[in-house]
This record gives C-alpha cells, sequence and structure tokens, in this order.
C-alpha cells in the first residue's frame, strides 16, 4: 500500500488511517451523490452504465487493487501493460507519460497477499448478505409493496438502484476493507539510515 | 479443509474424485432448483417456499454449514448448556469433534483464497448480469420481473456455494494418514 496520493498535482499524506478512512468515506459520499444526480437526469436508463465506468476511474485513481494506480498495489501483482514504442511526443509534452513502475509497486509479499485474500473474504460475506437482500425483493417487479406505490418511476427502478449501487460495491469494497483497516504507517527509522551522522 | 465425512461410503480424499463431485453438484441439483424456483414465481411469484429451495444447496458442500464435505468457514460455538448432544455423547466427544472442524491456520489462508477466487469471478460475471438485465429491462419489459429474480436466484446460489467449490476442486490428494483419519474420540469415562 502507498504511503500518499498525487491529487491534482498535490501530494497527499495517506499514512495515518484517519486520512485513508476520510478518503474512503469521501469516495463512497461522492459514488452516492453521483448516482443521486443521475437518477434525476434520467432515472439512470442511460446513465446507469455510467457509474461502472466511474467505479474503474476511482480505482484507477483513488483505490488502485484491480486497477494499476490508486493506494492499493494491483490484486493480480502483474505489472501494468506498457506499449514496447516510445511515448508520443504530445504525451511527453503533456506529462503524461508514466515511467515504467519498479517490481515493488506491483508485486505483493506475502503480508499483502494474505491481506489481500483476507479482504476478499470480509468483502464476500457483504456481498452475499446484499445480494441475499435484493434477491429477496425482487418480486417487486411484478408485485411491488402499496407501501411504495407513491415512488415516482415505481419500485422497479429502485431495484435497478440496488443493483447498480452493489455493482459499485463489489468492485471497491475489498481496496475500502484494506484501506479502512491497515493501522498507521510506521516512519521509517531515521536513526537505521544513519541520520545520527547526518545530524 | 476437506471433512473426513464420506459421501455415500466414497472418500473425498482425491482430488478427481472431488472434481467428480463438484461437477455433478452443478450440472443436477443447481439446475433443479433453478427449474422449481422458475416455474414457481411464475405461477405464485415470490414465496417462502423459495427460501426453502436455498437451505439444501450449502448443506451438502458445506463451509456456511455446520455439516458437508468442506469444514466450516466460521467456527462452530461449543453449546453453552448440556444439551441432548452432549447427553448422549458426553461433553469431551462433543468438544473433539468441534475442535476437529476448526481451521488452523493453513486452512484459513485456504479458505481466504478460494474467497478471493470466487470473488473474482463472480465479480465480472455480476457486472455483466446488471448490465444485461438495464439492457433487458428497457427493451423487454414484460421478461423483466422474472429475469431479475432468476439471475439474482442464480447469483445468490453461486455467491453460497462457489466458495466450496473452488476449495474441493484445487485442494490437492489428501495424505492418505489424514484421508484415513476418522472422528473416533475417547468415550468419556462414567
Amino acid at each position: 500500500m502507498r504511503a500518499e496520493l498525487m491529487l491534482m498535482g498535490k501530494r497527499l499524506d495517506m499514512a495515518p488511517q484517519s486520512n485513508r478512512r476520510t478518503l474512503v468515506v469521501l469516495i463512497y459520499a461522492g459514488v452516492a451523490l453521483t448516482m443521486t444526480g443521475l437518477w434525476f437526469l434520467d432515472r439512470w436508463r442511460i446513465t446507469g452504465v455510467y457509474m461502472i465506468f466511474a467505479t474503474i476511474a476511482v480505482n484507477r485513481l483513488l483505490l488502485g487493487g484491480y486497477n494499476f494506480g490508486g493506494l492499493i498495489k494491483p490484486f493480480s501483482g502483474k505489472a501494468p501493460r506498457r506499449k514496447a514504442d516510445p511515448p508520443p511526443f504530445l504525451a511527453l509534452g503533456l506529462r503524461l507519460y508514466g515511467p515504467e513502475p519498479e517490481e515493488n509497486e506491483y508485486c505483493n509479499d506475502e503480508r499483502e497477499t494474505q491481506q489481500r485474500d483476507r479482504a476478499h473474504y470480509t468483502a464476500y460475506q457483504g456481498l452475499a448478505s446484499g445480494l441475499a437482500a435484493i434477491w429477496l425483493i425482487a418480486d417487486w417487479q411484478a408485485n411491488a409493496p402499496r407501501l411504495l406505490m407513491w415512488l415516482p418511476g415505481g419500485p422497479a427502478i429502485y431495484l435497478y438502484g440496488l443493483v447498480l449501487g452493489l455493482v459499485v460495491i463489489s468492485q471497491t469494497l475489498p481496496q475500502a476493507i484494506l484501506l479502512w483497516t491497515e493501522p498507521d504507517m510506521a516512519e521509517p527509522d531515521l536513526m537505521e539510515f544513519g541520520a545520527e551522522s547526518v545530524l | 479443509m476437506i471433512t473426513p465425512f464420506k459421501l455415500f461410503g466414497v472418500s473425498l480424499a482425491r482430488r478427481r474424485t472431488r472434481r467428480i463431485v463438484v461437477l455433478a453438484y452443478w450440472c443436477v441439483p443447481v439446475p433443479f432448483l433453478c427449474t422449481a424456483f422458475l416455474l414457481n414465481f411464475q405461477r405464485h411469484g415470490f414465496t417462502p417456499i423459495d427460501l426453502l429451495l436455498l437451505l439444501p444447496l450449502p448443506a451438502i458442500l458445506g463451509g456456511y454449514s455446520p455439516a458437508g464435505l468442506v469444514k466450516p468457514f466460521n467456527p462452530i460455538p461449543f453449546p453453552p448448556g448440556p444439551g441432548a448432544l452432549e447427553s448422549r455423547l458426553g461433553a469431551e466427544r462433543v468438544k473433539a469433534v468441534l475442535e476437529s472442524l476448526r481451521l488452523d491456520e493453513l486452512e484459513e489462508s485456504v479458505k481466504e483464497r478460494a474467497h478471493r477466487t470466487a470473488y473474482a469471478l463472480l465479480r465480472w460475471t455480476g457486472s455483466a448480469a446488471a448490465v444485461a438485465y438495464g439492457v433487458e429491462s428497457a427493451f423487454f419489459p414484460a421478461w423483466s420481473a422474472v429475469c431479475a429474480a432468476m439471475g439474482a436466484f442464480l447469483l445468490v446460489i453461486a455467491l453460497w456455494c462457489l466458495p466450496q467449490s473452488v476449495i474441493l476442486w484445487t485442494v490437492p490428494d489428501l495424505d492418505p494418514s489424514v484421508a484415513n483419519e476418522t472422528l473416533e474420540v475417547p468415550c468419556e469415562q462414567n
């Protein structure tokens, strides 16, 4: 797990657990706000699929895990795909070209592999419960409860919203669990690196 | 990770046997239950009978149920008071059986890795199913209710049974000494 995040050209210190938890809360609040906004736009008829693209972007830029980039190393432990050709001039001019990552940026050690598997186990339990709940209310489309009939658009659209929410959560929950549970990262002991002589 | 129980007298120590069991499981009871659910749902909608359909599934493979081919993922708590089972078998015997079903460190890692594999399999399957559901409900709204219920039912079954299937499929042949191990424990001295 990385200790800092580059966002809008600024370095954010993610070593303290509280900062990481704040990030997780902000991400899910942002997702909830986006979903609410898209509902007002067209009731997720077309824009619902965009939530999946938004989730990929969140993974790529902030969380990592299923994409290279973000705080968590790739779960697959594989290096990101790179073209053998040199980067185009435009990419170099706009500084969009990232250097070849070092091995420790994508390879998980034994401890990280264990943490990854445990996070997936925990996420699996939550996902199973969520999906079971959705299955129990899948009947809404045919037999909507009278209590929900006053809702605009009918209960079916809310069922679709729950499904979309579950898809977003399934793509991000293991990373969120890792960021939430990992304790504060220890600062490197300067004395070990001979800082005494420097001071 | 695999319990020493036998399925219809057949030992599951060999991986090949376990793979046949997994294939048979996904080819016979699962389609049967899906058909039963679909027929019931089309006639009566969602009923409590549908919940009963799900109960026997994990009971065969274990993991999420106390009995089955895979050891329970969560430890079974020792009964607090003298129950019927304890009075028949003796406290020490019950305790020994429950202890033998607890996962050690290696088995815990196998369990977590199997869940990660199952998660990876279901992550994209579920997302593709959600997109298909959105498209289908836009173009064929008449089928939308049945498809949603059926898709969710299949995914619930997969979520409940896939990690155990992965474990049964991937764990190599058991050591003969472990395979022949039974839950024999000395009876409590009265």
